[in-house]
C-alpha cells in the first residue's frame, strides 16, 4: 500500500472510531440534541449524496428531489399507520416506491435536451405529488400531516438518540457504501461523460437516456432511504417534506460541499444543518446568512469546500512525489 | 464486403449535403475519401454512424442494414468513428478515457487492452493518470483512436485526422496506422490533406459537392493530375 492509501486508511479508521464514540463523548458533555442534529445531518447527507449522482455525476439538474425523499417518507408512515405491515416491509417499501415514481418521472424527464427544460419538468412532476399528498386528505390526511407513527422501541427517539444513531449511522454507512461503488464503476465512469457531453459519449456505444434513466431511479431509492430514515426519527410527517424547498436545499448543500467530491454534499449537509441550528437560534435571518455563505463560497470557492480540501490534499500529493 | 454503401442521401433540414453516395470498404482495407472542404465528407461518415442519417439509401455493414439506427446502437455493431474535434472526456485521465472503449469488460482484460494501446502510443505512458483535457492536440488524438481501438472495432472511422496537427505528429500517425493495418483494422478516412491519405491508403474516393467522382486505386489516383488539381488542389 502507498502512502496515500496507508494515510487514507488512517484517515478513515479514525473517523470510524469518532462516529462509533461519539454518542459516548455527547452524553458526558452537552445534551442529547447535538445527537439529533448529527442524525438529521446523515439523512441530509444520505438524500444529498444521492442526489449527487444525479447532478454532480450526471450533470442532471433535477428540481424536483424532494418527491423521492418525500415519496419514500410517505409511502413507509402510511403502511405503518393505516395497515398492519411490518416494520422491515414499511422500510423496503419506501425506497421502492421512491424508486417507482424516479421510474416514471425519469422516463419523461431523459428525454429532455437542455438544463432549463429537465430542471422545469422535474419541478413541476414534484409540484404534483406535493399537491396530490395536500390535497388528498382521505390518505394523507393533507396539511394535518401524519402524527404518532409507530416506531420499534429498540430505535425509538422518546427516551434517547443513542440507539437511532446508531441505526442511521449503519444504515447512511451501507448506502455511502453502495453510493461509492457505483460511482467508481464503469457506470459511474460513463455518469461523469455524460455530464460532460452526452453525445460524445455515444461514440462509443452509450445509451445516453438510459443510463441516465438508471441513474435516475438509483438515485430516487437511496433518497426513498433517507426519507424513512427522517420517519423513524420525527415519528411524524407532513406534506413540507415535499416542497420544493427540500429539492433546492440538496442543490446548495451539493454547491456548498462541492459536486465532484464523493463526500462534498455531507460537508454540504453538515455545514448547511449545522448553520441553520446556530443562526436560528440566535436571529431570524437565517436565509440572510445562507445566502451570504453561498456568495462567499460561489465567489472564491466554486469547487465548493469539500473540493477545496480536495484540491490541496492533491496539490500536497503531488509535492510528495516530486 | 464489410461496408456498403449505395445511394445515400443527406440533408441538413432542406439542405441537401450527399447526393446518389456509393462506396464499399473490405476487410482489412484502408480507404479514403478526399475532397475539398465542404465537399460531403464528414456529411457521409456522419450518415454511416447514425449522426445524420441519410433520408434516402442503404448503408449495410456486415450485411446488415444499419441506415436509421441510433449511433449508439452502430457503435455497438463494431464501428468506431474518430471526429474531427477530438471527442476526448476532458475531465477524466487518460487511462479512464481509454477503460470507456471497452467498460463492459474485466478490469484485467482492459488493464491488457490499455497495454497494448499504449505500446501503439508509448507517448500516452507516462500520461495516463493526466486530465485528458490538459494533454495536447497530438495526444488529444492518440487518446481518441486509443478508445476506439479499446472496443475492438471492425470498422474505424477517422475524421480529418491531421487537422491541426504538427507534421512530425502526422508523420508519427502515419506510422501507427500503418501497424493498425497490420493488424488487419479496416479503416475509412476522410482527408483534406490528400498526400498523407494517399499514403496510407488502399483505395481512394474522391467526392465534390456531395457527390463520388473518382472511384479506384490510390497509385491511378496520384498520377490523375487533373483530378488532383481540380477536384483536390494538388
Amino acid at each position: 500500500m502507498d502512502a496515500t492509501g496507508k494515510s487514507k486508511w488512517i484517515v478513515g479508521l479514525a473517523a470510524a472510531v469518532l462516529l462509533i464514540a461519539f454518542p459516548l463523548i455527547i452524553e458526558r458533555l452537552t445534551s442529547q440534541y447535538y445527537l439529533y442534529l448529527t442524525v438529521k445531518i446523515m439523512i441530509w447527507a444520505l438524500f444529498a449524496t444521492s442526489f449527487n449522482l444525479v447532478l454532480g455525476y450526471g450533470g442532471m439538474m433535477s428540481f424536483g428531489h424532494a418527491a423521492f425523499y418525500g415519496a419514500g417518507a410517505y409511502c413507509c408512515a402510511l403502511l405503518l399507520v393505516k395497515t398492519a405491515c411490518p416494520v422491515w416491509a414499511a422500510a423496503l417499501a419506501g425506497p421502492a416506491f421512491a424508486a417507482a415514481i424516479g421510474l416514471v418521472i425519469g422516463y419523461f424527464s431523459v428525454k429532455i435536451k437542455g438544463v432549463f427544460y429537465f430542471a422545469t419538468l422535474t419541478l413541476a412532476f414534484s409540484q404534483l405529488f406535493y399537491i396530490l399528498v395536500f390535497k388528498w386528505r382521505s390518505l394523507t390526511l393533507g396539511d394535518d400531516g401524519i402524527q404518532g407513527i409507530p416506531v420499534p422501541e429498540c430505535i425509538s427517539t422518546l427516551e434517547s438518540y443513542t440507539n437511532y444513531y446508531y441505526f442511521a449511522l449503519v444504515v447512511t454507512a451501507i448506502c455511502f457504501y453502495i453510493l461509492r461503488r457505483i460511482v467508481q464503476s464503469p457506470f459511474g465512469l460513463i455518469l461523469n461523460t455524460l455530464r460532460e457531453n452526452a453525445e460524445r459519449s455515444t461514440f462509443i456505444g452509450v445509451n445516453a437516456q438510459k443510463h441516465r434513466l438508471i441513474a435516475f431511479v438509483i438515485s430516487a431509492f437511496f433518497s426513498g432511504i433517507a426519507g424513512v430514515l427522517l420517519v423513524f426519527l420525527e415519528t411524524s410527517l407532513s406534506p413540507d417534506v415535499l416542497k420544493w424547498s427540500n429539492s433546492g436545499e440538496v442543490i446548495l448543500m451539493g454547491l456548498l460541499g462541492g459536486m465532484h467530491v464523493f463526500l462534498g454534499p455531507t460537508l454540504g449537509a453538515a455545514i448547511m444543518v449545522l448553520l441553520n441550528s446556530f443562526v436560528t437560534s440566535y436571529s431570524e435571518y437565517w436565509g440572510l446568512c445562507l445566502g451570504l455563505t453561498l456568495v462567499l463560497i460561489v465567489l472564491f470557492f466554486p469547487q465548493g469546500v469539500g473540493g477545496l480540501v480536495h484540491e490541496r490534499l492533491e496539490a500536497r500529493a503531488k509535492r510528495k512525489t516530486a | 464486403m464489410l461496408l456498403e454503401v449505395s445511394n445515400i442521401n443527406t440533408f441538413y433540414d432542406v439542405f441537401q449535403a450527399v447526393f446518389n453516395v456509393s462506396l464499399t470498404v473490405d476487410t482489412g482495407e484502408v480507404v479514403c475519401l478526399l475532397g475539398r472542404n465542404g465537399a460531403g465528407k464528414t456529411t457521409t461518415l456522419s450518415s454511416i454512424m447514425g449522426l445524420n442519417s441519410p433520408r434516402s439509401g442503404s448503408i449495410k455493414f456486415k450485411e446488415r442494414e444499419i441506415a436509421g439506427n441510433k449511433p449508439f446502437q452502430i457503435a455497438r455493431t463494431g464501428i468506431r468513428m474518430v471526429p474531427e474535434n477530438r471527442l476526448i472526456f476532458s475531465d477524466l485521465t487518460v487511462r479512464e478515457n481509454l477503460e470507456l472503449g471497452c467498460r463492459n469488460k474485466s478490469g484485467k482484460y482492459r488493464s491488457e487492452k490499455i497495454d497494448k494501446i499504449l505500446d501503439l502510443f508509448p507517448r500516452l505512458e507516462g500520461l495516463q493518470y493526466r486530465a485528458a483535457g490538459d494533454l495536447s492536440g497530438g495526444e488529444q488524438q492518440m487518446v481518441t483512436i486509443g478508445r476506439s481501438l479499446m472496443g475492438d472495432p471492425e470498422l474505424l472511422l477517422l475524421d480529418e485526422l491531421s487537422v491541426g496537427l504538427a507534421p512530425i505528429v502526422i508523420e508519427l500517425f502515419k506510422r501507427q496506422i500503418g501497424r493498425l493495418r497490420e493488424e488487419k483494422i479496416t479503416i475509412l478516412l476522410t482527408e483534406q490533406n490528400v498526400l498523407f491519405a494517399l499514403d496510407i491508403s488502399d483505395r481512394a474516393y474522391v467526392i465534390d459537392k456531395g457527390t463520388i467522382v473518382y472511384e479506384g486505386n490510390v497509385e491511378q489516383l496520384r498520377e490523375n493530375k487533373r483530378l488532383m488539381s481540380e477536384f483536390l488542389g494538388v
